[in-house]
């Protein structure tokens, strides 16, 4: 598929690009404001990735792309391993950059707070989940209200993707992309390490994810394609689509434009291609229209199982190549492969997270993946998420002291019905009486964390060549 | 410069009073709410508190009150343009400094900012003073972040100016300060302004909310 550069010409900026004021916009007013600082080390990688996206963009309109891979890197880097203990005004830090593609700082900043924002709903402690709902609801529409903002519509990475010029700067500068797509990363997995979970029940998870984004993510230069929202934040993509859409549209707008300023170009031609890659993505651009009415551009076509994320070169219905994990069906449990029902739980290791559907797919999942990993989980007896850290070993710890576990193995197709959790034993002997299962007692943690039933049969690996045509 | 959806209140986002006499040329951002104060000591202590709404995109309104004259200071400020490649971003501010006993002066202030060199930026400020006598302040400032490329919450400021009222003789002014980011909603400002008359200690927040 090759065929943006006749739809971009068919597009009309909106005249607000060419517009010469600062237009600086401030935080909606809100009590949750600034939450993020509840959890420093999160907050503070959180501000890291701001500097680290201005100072690539500084050097990249300096003309010290030369520098990249080596200088800038390294600048980056020592940040990195020393984030700023505040948010960062990237414009401060870039300003080069801003003085020349001044529209693009202010999609780049209102999405950036819409992020900030929306985190700090999930942090802020004391309301219920319905109240932050409304809250998420609220900011989003405040979000919409200004012309910078970005689709909430899926979009069509394989069309997105497709102009001639495309992973230019991922090809050039692999190391500085690395790190971009590692922002991308915490950025889009914080969401289920917040989503419906406890405030006190978040740092704990930040410890195994900071580890990880610091350690591994930021330095990954082998990932086909950028991280997706909905890959790495399931739980939350599927409540807000159209949030994880935007930031996704947001992402591949950072990528449309580090290919743009990674080309041997002259600054006007630049300038052109960064106010064509930022009106494809914006809403106005898409007003009033619907996934799958349109065409091209304007398909809007997604993953069918996953409103939350456009569709993905090669993607076949809900069949899908995610980058680390191969092809996946996204209406189906990443470890069984049987239809996924309403419930279901999540695992998240080694950098990626899937939709399963028991604890027991969980738990073995997790097995055979080395590291640390997270099981969350919606359970019954308890409005707490139930969320489950393991150490190397396999070796889990609870956030609910006391739960128990049925495990009364059967045949996959049922194994929502006999694998589940439970926050307490009273709560066990009712489910079990209710439905009539005998000879079921409950599992300790401990006993639990022993089992391992392995790859169940119904496994169906999904055997394609990579349409990325990159070994991961 | 203020940026969206970083700190709400913003260090790089230099106003008069906190703590030398010049603005920058970019306004709060829109929808911000900021209360601030100063404290001067010098041969007459001051005290200034005030309150600044960013009620639309690239204008703020300040209403404030000054102790020492005991002066209501309201003042709308103007964003006219950002800079955008090698022009300088232009603003203005028309402020009136009402006394309990006196004639209000109004001053009408033209404020252009540019970079010089990368990270450095220069502001001219030139006021209008509107009162029983009109006069001419100019004002050079100079502000450049502290700790780039491993520390971003601290700037240096630097101004030389002076004022020619009418039928007076001119006064000169220089002052050094500093703008910290405490927290994403908090700057502290500390700086020294000295003139022949008068040496001048001033310390100030300013708070979003």
């Amino acid at each position: 598929m090759n065929l943006l550069p006749s739809l971009v010409l068919a597009l009309s900026p909106p005249a607000w690009l060419d517009d010469a004021g600062a237009d600086h916009l401030s935080v909606m007013p809100a009590v949750h404001n600034w939450a993020i600082q509840r959890l420093p080390a999160f907050a503070r990688d959180m501000h890291g990735t701001g500097v680290g996206h201005a100072m690539a963009y500084e050097a990249m309109a300096r003309g010290e792309v030369g520098s990249l891979e080596t200088a800038t890197f390294n600048r980056i880097d020592r940040v990195l391993h020393n984030p700023p203990r505040n948010p960062v005004d990237e414009a401060s830090i870039s300003p080069t950059f801003i003085r020349q593609y001044g529209a693009l700082e202010k999609v780049f900043d209102w999405a950036h707070l819409l992020h900030f924002q929306t985190i700090d709903v999930l942090i802020h402690p004391g309301w219920s989940q319905a109240r932050r709902d409304q809250e998420i609801e609220k900011l989003w529409r405040n979000y919409q209200s200004q012309p910078y903002a970005l689709t909430g519509l899926p979009m069509n990475m394989e069309f997105l993707s497709s102009s001639p010029y495309d992973g230019a700067f991922r090809r050039a500068y692999p190391k500085v992309n690395g790190l971009f797509w590692g922002y991308h990363w915490l950025q889009t997995a914080a969401y289920d390490m917040l989503y419906e979970i406890e405030p006190r029940d978040q740092i704990p998870q930040y410890v195994v994810l900071g580890d990880q984004y610091r350690r591994i993510e930021l330095y990954r230069t082998n990932r086909d394609f950028m991280p997706m929202t909905a890959e790495m934040s399931p739980r939350f993509s599927k409540r807000f689509p159209m949030i994880a859409n935007a930031f996704d549209n947001l992402h591949m707008l950072h990528d449309n434009v580090n290919d743009i300023l990674a080309q041997d170009w002259e600054k006007p031609r630049k300038q052109a291609e960064v106010k064509a890659a930022i009106t494809r993505v914006l809403a106005s651009t898409h007003a009033d229209e619907e996934p799958g009415e349109g065409e091209g551009l304007h398909d809007h076509e997604h993953v069918p199982s996953v409103p939350g994320m456009g569709k993905m070169k090669g993607s076949d219905g809900d069949i899908m190549f995610m980058s680390g994990m191969g092809w996946m069906d996204m209406s189906r449990c990443a470890h069984c492969s049987i239809p996924l029902p309403e419930e279901t739980a999540t695992v998240s290791a080694n950098g990626w997270t899937m939709v399963v559907r028991c604890l027991a797919c969980a738990r073995d999942m997790a097995a055979e993946t080395p590291g640390q990993a997270i099981i969350r989980t919606r359970i019954q007896g308890s409005s707490r998420t139930l969320v489950m850290i393991s150490d190397e070993e396999g070796n889990w710890q609870s956030n609910i002291q006391g739960v128990v576990f049925l495990e009364q193995t059967g045949e996959h197709p049922e194994c929502a019905d006999w694998s589940r959790a439970f926050a307490t034993s009273e709560g066990f002997d009712a489910f079990v009486r209710e439905n009539q299962i005998s000879g079921a007692s409950p599992l300790s943690l401990q006993s639990w964390s022993e089992r391992n039933l392995g790859r169940p049969p119904t496994y169906r690996k999904i055997d394609r060549p990579n349409p990325y045509g990159v070994k991961d | 410069m203020p940026a969206v959806g970083w700190a709400q209140s913003d260090h790089t986002n230099i106003e008069s009073g906190h703590p030398l006499g010049f603005d920058d040329a970019y306004s709060i951002g829109y929808g911000e709410r900021s209360f601030g104060f100063s404290r001067s000591l010098g041969p007459e202590n001051d005290f200034h508190v005030g309150a600044t709404y960013g009620f639309a995109k690239n204008q703020d309104f300040t209403i404030g009150y000054d102790t020492k004259g005991q002066e209501l200071e309201v003042s709308y400020f103007r964003g006219l343009r950002r800079e955008i490649e090698d022009q300088p971003g232009l603003a203005y501010r028309v402020s009136a400094h009402v006394p309990r006993n006196g004639s209000a002066i109004v001053t009408i202030r033209g404020i252009g900012t540019k970079h010089l060199g990368q990270y450095e930026k220069l502001h001219f400020n030139v006021d209008l003073l509107l009162a029983s006598d009109v006069g001419i302040g100019v004002t050079l400032g100079y502000s450049s972040p502290i700790g780039l490329p491993r520390h971003f919450d601290t700037q240096f400021l630097a101004e030389v100016s002076g004022t020619v009222p009418k039928d007076q003789r001119s006064t000169a002014r220089f002052g050094v300060g500093l703008r910290h980011q405490v927290n994403p909603v908090t700057v502290a400002d500390i700086g020294i302004q000295v003139s022949a008359e008068e040496t001048r200690l001033k310390f100030g927040m300013s708070v979003a909310f």
